[in-house]
């Protein structure tokens, strides 16, 4: 579990450290102080082959809508020093001149004419990656493993998130979960029609109805995907970005709950974004009935010279913050 | 940000009330209720200026709690806090009180100013400073009070003075010469009709308390 972490430069986060993380963090503040920022710069780094660190970049040049221009840019503004409970991992830009002796000779001979690098490097051991390795990476398939953005999910990602949960053999214990959302749904099956065509169809009780799941909620996706991804990820760390976007406020205290119990058994260690005071409430609540107290705020504001900084709370004082009407968001 | 901690509901309504006097406009109620209703802390926000709070702590054990655990964290963002309390019937023993709870939150020091009602000086509490702004001689039903009080007191042992004080105020609010539903003392500067006329922040009784909202707010 992530402990505490440092960022030394990624996107509006400048020597930004943080401590006393927890099981759940929830993350909130004002637009553009830098929530999905910090998401990033954490599952940036959460990467086990290079492969996995392309695709995540490329979710998040999708995702940030960035052009070839604009990922130029990107990528050499980025200098994230993420340190894991003192372990550091470094990402950083590095143009060929500036390459130490040992990453030079990586490259020696393989990419003479290329200017431009991005240096990933941990304890054990480094990588480097050209620039145009990084842009061939937008056209690799984008990682939703993990990181839930606030995008409406697509028929195929909830389709390819569920077959997860069907390898895992956890089609029971999701169907349990989902019924929390809407007790009418009574069975949840993938469909594949044609080749390039695939959805969740779901089977709804009373009436009796069998639709996509598309024709559902917005609220019942963005649940199916927060399940799928959740379950997924035992013994691992999920992010989610703005939670409560098309949840309805008066689920959020029962999702929450199924969050709690899920983060719980599965051994999972969770980074939530949100600026809705309702679901902060909820969260509040749902722990208090549970007796969870493996909670950290953090809301991330901006001093007077513009540097964003956090604000972390640990449990009793994210309660009494809550419970006071004292505005964390 | 500015915030005010009070002790109770009629604190809050005070100093919405020095407030309104303060900026001449009708706005006691820019001060909203947030968080969870219950016989906890409450904070209240301005609608028109977030950065302006009173909280109430519902009774003065919750200081402690809402300076360590609500406050503390915050505190880059505040600039000013202001702490209301009652001097009670040992005014140094509260003011340590105070200074311990300061203490224990470890926030800068130099953010806080304390004032304990009537006036900072003397002992006695918020009903007190209410009641030594009115020429009770002038009141009728205080004239009526006084005989009552003098009663009760001798007829029941023990009575605490906060608690006489109380009724006092509320028998002042209650029987005033135009009443408008004014039960409640938290009621009594501005009803739905607007100010009710019945505190006269002028007075000099009040100079002290007025002067040290304004500090934490304008500051």
């Amino acid at each position: 579990m992530i402990k505490n972490l440092e960022i030394n430069g990624y996107k509006g986060l400048i020597d930004f450290k943080l401590d006393d993380l927890n099981q759940i963090n929830i993350i909130s503040g004002k637009n553009n102080v830098g929530k999905t920022a910090l998401l990033e710069a954490i599952s940036l780094t959460q990467y086990h082959k290079i492969i996995e660190f392309r695709q995540e970049l490329t979710r998040i040049f999708e995702s940030r809508d960035l052009r070839l221009a604009d990922i130029n840019m990107f990528l050499q503004t980025m200098d994230i020093v993420l340190s894991i409970n003192g372990k550091k991992r470094t990402i950083k830009y590095k143009n060929g001149d500036d390459l130490s002796d040992e990453e030079a000779q990586q490259v020696d001979g393989r990419y003479l004419s290329i200017e431009d690098f991005l240096v990933l490097s941990s304890i054990e051991n480094f990588s480097i990656i050209p620039f145009f390795e990084v842009l061939e990476g937008k056209y690799l398939k984008k990682n939703k493993k993990k990181f839930i953005d606030s995008s409406k999910p697509t028929n195929i990602d909830l389709t390819n998130l569920y077959s997860y949960i069907q390898d895992l053999g956890k089609q029971d214990r999701f169907l349990e979960y989902l019924q929390i959302i809407d007790k009418n749904i009574t069975r949840i099956e993938p469909q594949v029609r044609g080749k390039e065509q695939s959805f969740l169809r779901i089977t709804l009780k009373n009436p009796k109805q069998s639709l996509i799941s598309s024709e559902l909620g917005e609220g019942t996706n963005r649940y199916i995907e927060i399940l799928s991804v959740l379950l997924k990820n035992s013994n691992g760390i999920v992010l989610i970005d703005e939670i409560e976007n098309g949840i309805h406020y008066t689920k959020l205290y029962d999702i929450w709950k199924a969050i709690i119990e899920i983060v719980q058994k599965e051994n999972i260690q969770l980074f939530v974004t949100t600026h809705d005071l309702e679901s902060i409430e909820a969260l509040n609540r749902a722990s208090e009935d549970m007796q969870f107290d493996k909670i950290s705020s953090i809301t991330l504001e901006r001093d007077d010279d513009n540097i964003i900084y956090p604000v972390i709370r640990k449990y009793s004082s994210f309660t009494a913050t809550v419970d006071s009407g004292m505005d964390i968001r | 940000m500015r915030v005010l901690l009070v002790e109770g509901i009629t604190d809050v309504n005070l100093v919405k009330y020095i407030y309104t006097q303060m900026k001449d406009e009708n706005c006691f109620d820019d001060f909203e209720p947030k968080g969870r209703i219950s016989p906890k802390i409450v904070t209240f926000e301005n609608i028109r200026d977030n950065s302006l709070r009173i909280i109430n702590l519902n009774g003065e054990n919750n200081l402690e709690k809402a300076l360590v655990y609500v406050l503390k964290p915050m505190e880059r963002k505040i600039k000013t806090i202001g702490i209301l309390t009652d001097a009670d019937k040992d005014f140094e023993k509260s003011k340590q009180e105070v200074k311990d709870a300061i203490e224990k939150s470890k926030i800068d020091e130099d953010k806080f100013i304390c004032f304990l009602t009537p006036n900072n000086k003397e002992l006695g509490n918020l009903e007190t400073l209410l009641l030594s702004s009115l020429d009770k001689e002038t009141i009728p039903q205080l004239q009526c009070f006084q005989a009552y009080k003098k009663c009760l007191t001798d007829e029941i042992k023990d009575i605490e003075k906060r608690a006489i004080d109380k009724h006092e105020v509320e028998a002042y609010i209650k029987f005033s010469e135009k009443p408008r539903n004014r039960n409640q003392a938290q009621f009594s500067f501005i009803d739905a009709s607007g100010d009710t006329g019945l505190w006269d922040l002028s007075k000099d009784e009040f100079y002290p308390i007025v002067k040290f909202v304004k500090e934490i707010f304008l500051r």
